[in-house]
């Protein structure tokens, strides 16, 4: 049975683009974040998502002391009749 | 002619892979733009909400001299206890965007704590009107007026980076 040449070159280029797919999206990923950092950087505002999250627990616990102090106070002074 | 015909599809798919790259890069810089901004209107918040709790307390201290009498004291805490309630809606939306990865997605969730945040400032005002007493009421005023600005540089963040304009 006769070897279709240009069918090998053509299956060859289809393995070799899928192979290269997952290899673009890590790389893109990985330089995409790089150049980020490197524009926050530069802007001054840097912030991991780490400093992210501490920050907003803060802004939570800020919100449920405030929420706590005015509960415990209007439980102990409840509306008179 | 076939080794033409091989070189060109060649420079094809590597000039398709390239695109993808690129593509994939400027998501990859969308994605982590969030965090400082989420930071940033954390701080803020934490800010603001510590402002809320001074105005609950100089109208607490001042029920306790007499300044202001209890049923007003109570309603004066009741609308800040809405205020506080929005706030917490706020902060599960800025959590919502530190986790939202389509620009869309994060203009809407802007938008939803822009709402909250606007409600929280006009509630912090609304919560005043029961106060008879001027001296009490220039004074938690102050107070007022120093978390609002809190709130507009929260609103100008969210507003620079995350609202898509028309």
């Amino acid at each position: 049975m006769p070897i279709n040449e240009d069918l090998v070159k053509y299956t060859q280029l289809l393995g070799m683009i899928n192979g290269l797919i997952p290899v673009a999206i890590t790389l893109g990923t990985t330089v995409g974040g790089l150049v980020k950092e490197a524009i926050a950087a530069g802007r001054g505002d840097a912030a991991t998502v780490e400093e992210a999250q501490l920050a907003l627990a803060n802004f939570r616990a800020a919100t449920a002391d405030t929420k706590s102090f005015i509960d415990t106070w209007l439980a102990e002074h409840p509306p008179t009749a | 002619m076939r080794m033409r015909l091989d070189y060109r599809l060649s420079l094809y798919v590597m000039c398709g892979v390239l695109a993808g790259m690129l593509t994939v890069s400027s998501t990859g810089c969308a994605e982590k733009t969030i965090p400082s901004t989420v930071k940033l209107t954390s701080d803020n918040g934490a800010r603001l909400m510590k402002g809320v709790k001074a105005v609950a307390v100089a109208v607490t201290d001042a029920q306790k001299t007499g300044v202001i009498n209890e049923a007003d004291t109570r309603k004066v805490l009741e609308t800040l206890q809405l205020v506080t309630t929005k706030s917490e809606e706020a902060s599960s939306y800025l959590e919502m965007l530190l986790a939202a990865q389509s620009p869309a997605d994060q203009s809407t969730l802007a938008g939803k704590i822009q709402a909250a945040l606007d409600f929280v400032n006009s509630g912090l005002f609304t919560a005043l009107v029961p106060i008879k007493d001027e001296q009490l009421k220039a004074n938690v005023s102050n107070l007022a007026i120093e978390v609002s600005k809190t709130v507009g540089l929260i609103n100008h963040e969210i507003l620079e980076r995350f609202v898509v304009k028309p």
